[in-house]
């Protein structure tokens, strides 16, 4: 894919599974909205594809990614992998807060094939990935 | 602006109301209802501030009515009245924060614990009112994981925690299962926990089914919040929230701090909307509602097997007038103001919504395939 969208840009993080079409889903979704794609970058993690993009309305995209069935989220947050099992979450929620940080949002953006992708954002997201596992940062 | 143009604009608004009515299959809103009787009211500046069990110097105001709707709603729910402290909110989103509020009031920092189906707007409030939370993994079905439940609170357990149930989600009209969540805080006895019910549609269905699934304050939840403008119908947004007549002692100290008496959450309040929830519970009555609630679910099972019976796969939760099926082309969607997340889409069977109109959406979801739209 083409140039990756500045780092200094607030950009929007498209989980897509890892199958034929699916960036052609989020490029459509965008086109019909009118919407400029002005950088992509996309990579695989596992069974997910991951798109960052950056758009000429970003609350536009984010409008028209969710409206197209697409899980979206903006770059703001924290996004990496965890085992889709029972306390998961919670274990990464109790890590957190046993180191002082305080969490903001926490969701769940997608589960698929034993893998759930979660969005979260701290009041220091820099130290919160650096507890993470860099393996499962998306 | 002249008076053939401010009555320009009121028909404006009017035929648009007219034309968009027929077609409203969607969202979990009664347009069954007819309050002409209540119309004088609106000829005067009526406000109910402050607590409706206490006084207000206001005196244009209808506490009274409010607080015979609260011992109504409290005793539908499972609560002697005499127990009940509530009062009429400005909808849903507004019960669920005083819900929520009087938990962490309790509770004193705790963990919320919401479900993935759980609606956005309890996001949003536990953003506001700052608590911790953590997300619950929801079943296929929109009931929560309650294994997830478990093993969240487990590793979380000495952060006593404020659940937040569904009575009915938004989009598959799931009731999370009060007697699973109570048995997991038994299990792992935590002596301080909260239970908060979003009961905004099926609130008004349960207590009127033979064989409802648990859902008042028999089976151990602390507040709950119900629509007004849903099950019972309303041309205003409004609901009702009810909790615990205790709780509310010491939600009152802690207002007192900041030099104010008042248990609600807003100032001004709306005193028209008590009156319009009053009189639809007593016009209806019980047994009214109990027909209605049995026409609705029926008008649902109806559309379930004309789906399946057209080859769309539909579905729907036990006691739930929504109806899910795959998501159609944004035409139908338009066209009759269905709500869609991700790969689904429903509707819902309200008292308005007949089987002439279900046959309809599904003629249309048929002449419009998804693909081509």
């Amino acid at each position: 894919m083409s140039q990756p969208p500045a780092d200094d840009s607030r950009r929007i993080i498209v989980i897509v599974p890892n199958e034929a079409g699916a960036l052609a889903q989020v490029t459509e979704a965008l086109s019909e909205a009118k919407i400029n794609i002005e950088a992509i970058d996309g990579r695989l993690a596992g069974e997910l594809g991951v798109v960052s993009l950056s758009t000429s309305d970003d609350d536009a995209a984010l409008l028209a990614l969710l409206d197209s069935n697409l899980r979206a989220v903006t770059s703001d947050s924290i996004i990496f992998r965890l085992p889709d099992r029972p306390g998961a979450l919670a274990g990464v929620a109790r890590l957190f807060g046993d180191h002082q940080l305080n969490v903001r949002t926490i969701h769940i953006v997608h589960r698929l094939a034993g893998q759930a992708v979660v969005a979260v954002t701290t009041d220091d997201d820099n130290r919160a990935r650096s507890l993470l596992d860099s393996d499962s940062l998306l | 602006m002249t008076q053939p143009e401010l009555d320009h604009r009121i028909h404006q608004v009017l035929s648009a109301f007219k034309l968009h009515g027929p077609f409203f299959a969607g969202y979990p809103v009664n347009q069954d209802f007819d309050y002409s009787d209540l119309y004088p009211l609106l000829s005067f500046a009526a406000n109910n501030i402050g607590d409706p069990f206490g006084h207000s110097r206001y005196q244009s105001n209808t506490h009274e009515t409010e607080r015979e709707v609260v011992r109504t709603i409290a005793e539908l729910m499972r609560l002697p009245p005499d127990d009940a402290w509530g009062y009429v909110t400005a909808g849903g989103t507004e019960g669920n924060m005083y819900g929520i509020y009087v938990g962490r009031e309790l509770l004193r920092n705790p963990i919320a614990y919401f479900s993935q189906d759980t609606h956005y707007s309890v996001i949003k409030i536990l953003h506001v009112l700052n608590i911790r939370n953590i997300m619950i993994r929801s079943q296929d079905n929109g009931e929560m994981d309650y294994d997830d439940l478990r093993e969240s609170i487990r590793i979380n357990r000495d952060v006593p925690p404020l659940i937040v149930a569904n009575i009915g989600t938004t989009m598959k009209g799931a009731v999370d299962a009060l007697d699973r969540v109570r048995g997991i805080i038994e299990e792992l006895a935590l002596p301080r926990s909260y239970i908060h019910a979003d009961a905004a549609l099926s609130g008004m269905i349960l207590p009127f089914v033979d064989d409802p699934q648990p859902f008042g304050f028999d089976s151990g939840i602390d507040s709950i919040a119900i629509s007004g403008h849903k099950m019972i119908g309303s041309p205003l947004p409004c609901g009702v929230v009810v909790t615990k007549r205790e709780y509310t002692a010491q939600i009152g100290r802690a207002i007192e701090y900041v030099g104010a008496l008042d248990t609600t959450l807003l100032g001004s309040r709306n005193a028209i909307t008590p009156m319009i929830i009053w009189y639809s519970l007593t016009k209806h009555g019980p047994e009214g509602f109990r027909e209605i609630v049995a026409r609705m679910l029926d008008t649902a099972e109806y559309a379930v097997q004309q789906f399946n019976a057209n080859g769309i796969p539909a579905w729907r939760a036990r006691n739930s007038a929504t109806v899910v099926f795959p998501r159609p082309s944004p035409y139908v969607l338009y066209h009759w103001q269905l709500a869609p997340l991700g790969d689904i889409a429903h509707l819902i069977t309200m008292p308005h919504v007949t089987r002439d109109m279900i046959d309809q959406v599904i003629a249309d979801y048929l002449e419009w395939p998804r693909a081509e739209t």
